[in-house]
């Protein structure tokens, strides 16, 4: 009972924000349900207060051979509606990491077609900005007694027959995600099913694994989580020799406690993330052991705001190590300083949510009326 | 508001209880989609005039535009009776006059000026069982020094009968010069289209064709035959004064190069057909505020074929290179928009646009200005 009385204090206040915007605000914690968090679990469509329609800004994703914008910066949208017992939804323009070509300075900001390319490795230049191209998502969840299952179709293809040499002739990604939720436990897992980019005549990047594997437990307020990843890219020339075979693999286990109070948040958890990356070609790999702590709040202000923002930084644990097949050419433990404070604003204005980052760059701490209200999205709920 | 065809009884009520949203900007916001009521789409639908009331629209932008879309215009409408309406605008650059005048600069590196100091005036009238209303859409001005003239003369047709609307443009005259030996003719250009409204559900099929003539010293150097089909469909709910809608549509463009003296591939084709489809949704903030937005990508669809070689930019998926695309690149784009009602004045605009910030230095884009009269 008491446990049911958590959970249901838990949903109730869950804010009805839903963005890019919120998700980056708050540190990317394990924790929040969010349109965001569907894209990682879709039965969180069941947890989110009604239907909706959420429009995320950013530019039209890059053509193929063109400098991908980076981690967030597209124009995507989603849709979901309930039918009977069931939910259907359609996303259009949303880029999945394992399938883009982000070219960001963090690990969650590099997208696997450039990881490659950021590593140092021999890769083609093109194929390193190749990010998914109008991509499509369907979603379908349905509720089985108190469980809630959904899963998710991830679709993207170009196809340039008249492609010159040297350039991207090929790309196409698929892939599938299934959540379950049920109670206070979440689980997900995510598929990569293809991830192809081919330039004519030369190159071709094939994707060799994806699969994850999260899942979490709420135990009063505390929220334990964990998460499994491993993905995989190769790229071979037009002879047919692999150039790489990356590897990438995550584990992450933690804990969040949450403090609610009047709809207002406040959170901090820890977590120890391992992180390696192995070129099987070169026989280079990359380790690192981190222990990021996030401190978070979500207050409503009135009526129709919300501020938020978060602190992460690495404490304690903080080791990277980078090998060749014959050396060790770099490594620090502890490493350099990361910590970063991400801000933001919602403003709830009847059935509209408008959500955007207060600090567009974390680095310059301005807030700032050229850029007030960065990664802005618009949510309207049913 | 004006987001679905209103009816009947739902027409006066809705004249009567809502705010005047219109702009350009509102259109942009919600992808332009075909179905909406707005002054703005006026231009595309004249039997729009009976389902708004009386208004004055003022839409800033450039005095010299580059496109059709930074313009300055304005827009003036006033019913006489309740079966007679006119209306009267200026600055307002046409669709298809500027389509192909921005065709042809950008083919053969011209500057034939866009449409200058454009008039329009419309009429719509009812009778006991149909709805018509006509338009004439002129522009003209000359350099006698610099040789240089532009003039246009659109004549347009519409009529309602029961869920039919009907919507003819003839060009008669698209002409311009840019020196003393360089002419360009895009004259008896037409746009045909179909729309039916079905409660909440809205269709259309339209059809258009222009040819496109540059001539050099009276000998014709370029010509270029255009024919676009579109096939849509809409579907809009509204509840609450908030509205959702989505939409989806055939495009199929034709680009037929008969001839030309620049590096092209003539007597060749260039064809794409796409299948966007769009989600958008109109909701009203507060009493003061509508906040609108939408996301349009092409689904499964989006194939060209450009056997010619068009620049970049010019068409779909064109590369200024023989092309040919199953599936294209990425066109996933997000607007979003507001409206500010003030008693009897609404202003709009773009919050953003392709843009990922909403900044206070370019608040609102595209911003307008309308008075319900």
């Amino acid at each position: 009972m008491k446990q049911l009385l958590v959970i249901a204090v838990a949903l109730a206040s869950v804010n009805a924000f839903a963005s890019r915007a919120r998700v980056t605000a708050l540190g990317n914690s394990a924790h929040l349900v969010d349109t965001q968090t569907v894209y990682n679990n879709p039965s969180d469509i069941f947890r989110l207060p009604s239907d909706y329609v959420t429009l995320e800004t950013g530019a039209t994703g890059s053509a193929p051979g063109t400098a991908s914008a980076g981690k967030y910066a597209n124009a995507e949208g989603m849709i979901v509606r309930t039918y009977g017992e069931s939910k259907f939804g359609l996303s259009l323009g949303h880029q999945s990491q394992n399938a883009s070509a982000w070219n960001g300075a963090t690990a969650d900001a590099i997208g696997l077609r450039h990881l490659a390319t950021t590593l140092g490795l021999t890769a083609d230049a093109n194929i390193a900005k190749t990010d998914q191209q109008n991509p499509l998502e369907l979603t379908y969840g349905m509720k089985n007694g108190d469980m809630n299952l959904a899963g998710t179709l991830v679709y993207s293809n170009f196809n340039d027959k008249q492609a010159t040499a040297g350039n991207v002739a090929k790309e196409s990604s698929s892939g599938i995600r299934l959540g379950a939720n049920s109670g206070n436990w979440d689980a997900s897992l995510r598929l990569g099913l293809s991830n192809t980019v081919e330039i004519q005549t030369g190159n071709k990047l094939t994707g060799t694994t994806a699969i994850g594997l999260g899942g979490g437990y709420w135990m009063d307020s505390m929220y334990l989580f964990g998460d499994y990843s491993t993905a995989g890219v190769k790229e071979q020339n037009a002879a047919g020799t692999d150039q790489y075979k990356l590897n990438l693999s995550t584990i992450k286990i933690g804990a969040l406690d949450s403090i609610k109070k009047d709809g207002n948040e406040l959170f901090y958890s820890a977590s120890l993330v391992s992180t390696s990356t192995k070129d099987d070609t070169s026989g280079a790999k990359i380790t690192g052991m981190t222990l990021p702590v996030v401190i978070g709040l979500e207050l409503d202000t009135n009526s129709w705001m919300t501020l938020r923002g978060s602190v992460t930084q690495t404490v304690l644990i903080n080791q990277s190590k980078t090998e060749t097949s014959t050396a060790t050419t770099a490594e620090t433990d502890p490493g350099k300083s990361n910590t970063a404070v991400a801000m933001g604003v919602g403003l709830k204005l009847n059935k509209v949510t408008l959500d955007g980052s207060l600090v567009a760059n974390s680095n310059t701490g301005l807030i700032n009326s050229s850029a007030l209200l960065a990664n802005a999205g618009l949510t309207y709920w049913f | 508001m004006f987001f679905v065809r209103p009816k009947g009884l739902f027409v006066i009520l809705a004249l009567f209880s809502s705010p005047l949203w219109a702009s350009k900007a509102r259109m942009k916001a919600l992808n332009d989609s075909f179905q909406l009521v707005d002054p703005s789409n006026t231009y595309n639908n004249l039997l729009d005039i009976g389902e708004l009331s009386d208004y004055v629209l003022i839409e800033t932008g450039l005095t010299s535009p580059t496109t059709d879309q930074d313009n300055a215009e304005a827009l003036w409408q006033h019913t006489l009776d309740e079966n007679n309406k006119i209306q009267a605008g200026y600055g307002h650059q046409n669709s298809i006059v500027y389509s192909n005048r921005n065709f042809i600069n950008t083919l053969s590196s011209s500057s034939f000026k866009l449409q200058q100091n454009p008039l329009h005036l419309a009429y719509w009238f009812q009778t006991a069982d149909y709805t018509h209303a006509f338009s004439i859409d002129y522009s003209h001005s000359s350099d006698r020094v610099a040789l240089a003239q532009e003039k246009s003369l659109n004549l347009r047709y519409a009529v309602e009968m029961g869920k039919w609307q009907f919507n003819s443009e003839y060009v008669v005259t698209d002409t311009a010069e840019s020196s003393a030996t360089k002419k360009f003719d895009a004259s008896r250009a037409y746009k045909l289209s179909l729309l039916y409204d079905a409660d909440t559900t809205s269709m259309m099929f339209s059809f258009s064709q222009s040819q496109l003539h540059l001539y050099d010293s009276s000998v014709e150097r370029d010509l270029h035959a255009r024919q676009n089909f579109t096939l849509a469909v809409a579907d809009s709910r509204t509840r609450d004064e908030n509205t959702f809608f989505w939409g989806a549509q055939i495009l199929v463009n034709k680009t037929d190069c008969l001839l030309t003296t620049t590096a092209l591939t003539c007597d060749q084709t260039a064809t794409s057909t796409k299948l966007p489809l769009w989600l958008a949704v109109e909701a009203q903030a507060s009493d003061m505020i509508v906040l609108r937005g939408s996301v349009v990508q092409s689904f499964v669809l989006n194939q060209s074929k450009d056997n010619v070689g068009y620049p970049a930019g010019l068409l779909d998926n064109s590369n200024g290179a023989i092309s040919k695309y199953d599936f294209g690149p990425n066109t996933a784009s997000v607007n979003i928009g507001a409206g500010f009602k003030f008693s009897r004045l609404t202003i709009d605009g773009m919050l953003s646009s392709g843009t990922q910030s909403i900044n206070l230095s370019s608040f609102l884009t595209q911003a307008s200005l309308t008075l319900a009269l």
